[in-house]
């Protein structure tokens, strides 16, 4: 029979006590069930993978700014802006006077494919065409994956604007800076369309 | 030698902290031993199978113990997790709990204070407590407990007080309604 109060039987009902072996058989189950691995080891391998596909992340926008410093879209050491370099082309003849550094120039970025910060120490010399054509002939090798260097830098200029400008392009030993009103386009095929 | 110096006072140190959760366990174990067991049983309606899901969930308390030294928190976890293991295991082995529910040895039959009660008349209050709603069934459960307050049970369900209060009275109306 029910009592009036449900709740007086419910509470009846579950007045039940542990049987005197429950304690020792929880103990047995936790003495033989697997350590758990240490919770630092876990948080270390996830750190680590962490920390690997940051590293990956920047390492690839690196090399993609890094490539974009040369010449945009262009991965560096395998293109070379051409058109782009006005004919001031300066050869490398024995350790000339440093040019004093701009401080407008923007620091050159390195990047994983040996792209290497270099300070100018060149002076400038302008190369007749026949010169020139063999620069062009080489950058093209250099795109066309035909011809590696050892580093290429990107120098660079912000303007007032804060906007960052390509000012020159330096391929040990050579050093190719921009002229004045060299168009931003670059050419792309100098072999076909050498500049004129 | 230097290595070995630095190494040794972080194992003691370890090992000491080990010996501790070790005895806080202990004291956990004894203390909500009951309060799982009643849970489970809440649930089950068979000690043997009670006892089983409470054991696992100890277990599993002491994998996460660390995180659960407290005592309120602790007894709210563990309430929380026999519930949901109990439920489990109604959902996956209905059919074998039947059986053994038949079966239960002499030592886990009914106790003085259920004898008294019919047990045609027991089977139909548990069919009117199943058929409450699982946030109403834990709370009445629990209030019925040890003589748990409305702030004990909301501490132990997670939920205000107030909340607590419109459940028990809800789910007591339901129970009334269900056995008249």
């Amino acid at each position: 029979m029910i009592p009036n109060d449900p709740i007086e039987a419910l509470s009846r009902t579950l007045a039940i006590t542990p049987s005197p072996e429950f304690a020792a058989r929880v103990r047995q189950q936790i003495a033989t069930q697997p350590v758990p691995a240490a919770w630092w080891s876990v948080r270390h391998l996830a750190a680590a993978a962490a920390m690997v596909c940051v590293v990956s992340v920047a390492v690839m926008w690196w090399s993609g700014s890094s490539a974009r410093d040369v010449r945009p879209g262009v991965p560096v050491g395998s293109a070379v802006p051409v058109a782009s370099i006005a004919p001031s082309v300066t050869a490398a003849p024995a350790r000339a006077e440093a040019p004093a550094a701009s401080p407008a120039v923007a620091r050159p970025r390195e990047s994983y494919a040996r792209v290497v910060a270099v300070e100018s120490v060149f002076g400038e010399t302008l190369v007749p065409d026949d010169q020139r054509l063999a620069l062009d002939r080489l950058l093209g090798a250099i795109r066309a994956g035909r011809a590696t260097v050892p580093g290429v830098v990107a120098e660079e200029i912000v303007d007032e604007d804060g906007r960052r400008m390509p000012r020159a392009l330096v391929i040990e030993p050579l050093k190719l800076e921009l002229l004045a009103g060299t168009p931003a386009e670059p050419n792309r095929d100098p072999i076909k369309e050498p500049i004129k | 030698m230097r290595d070995k110096v630095a190494w040794l006072p972080a194992t003691l140190v370890e090992m000491t902290r080990d010996l501790e959760l070790d005895r806080e366990f202990e004291a956990r174990l004894t203390d909500s031993s009951a309060l799982a067991i009643r849970v489970a049983f809440s649930v089950l309606r068979n000690q043997a199978d009670a006892e089983d899901v409470a054991q696992e969930a100890f277990a599993k308390a002491h994998r996460a113990f660390a995180q659960l030294r407290d005592r309120d928190s602790f007894r709210a976890w563990l309430v929380r997790m026999t519930w949901r293991m109990a439920l489990d295991h109604v959902r996956s082995g209905r059919r074998r709990m039947t059986r053994d529910r038949v079966a239960v040895p002499a030592e886990y039959g009914p106790t003085v204070e259920e004898t008294a009660i019919d047990e045609q008349q027991r089977e139909r209050l548990w069919r009117a407590v199943d058929q409450l709603p699982e946030r109403l069934r834990l709370v009445i459960v629990l209030s019925v407990m040890e003589g748990h307050s409305i702030k004990d049970v909301a501490t132990l369900v997670g939920v205000a007080e107030g909340t607590v209060k419109s459940r028990l009275f809800d789910a007591r109306a339901q129970l009334k309604e269900a056995l008249r």
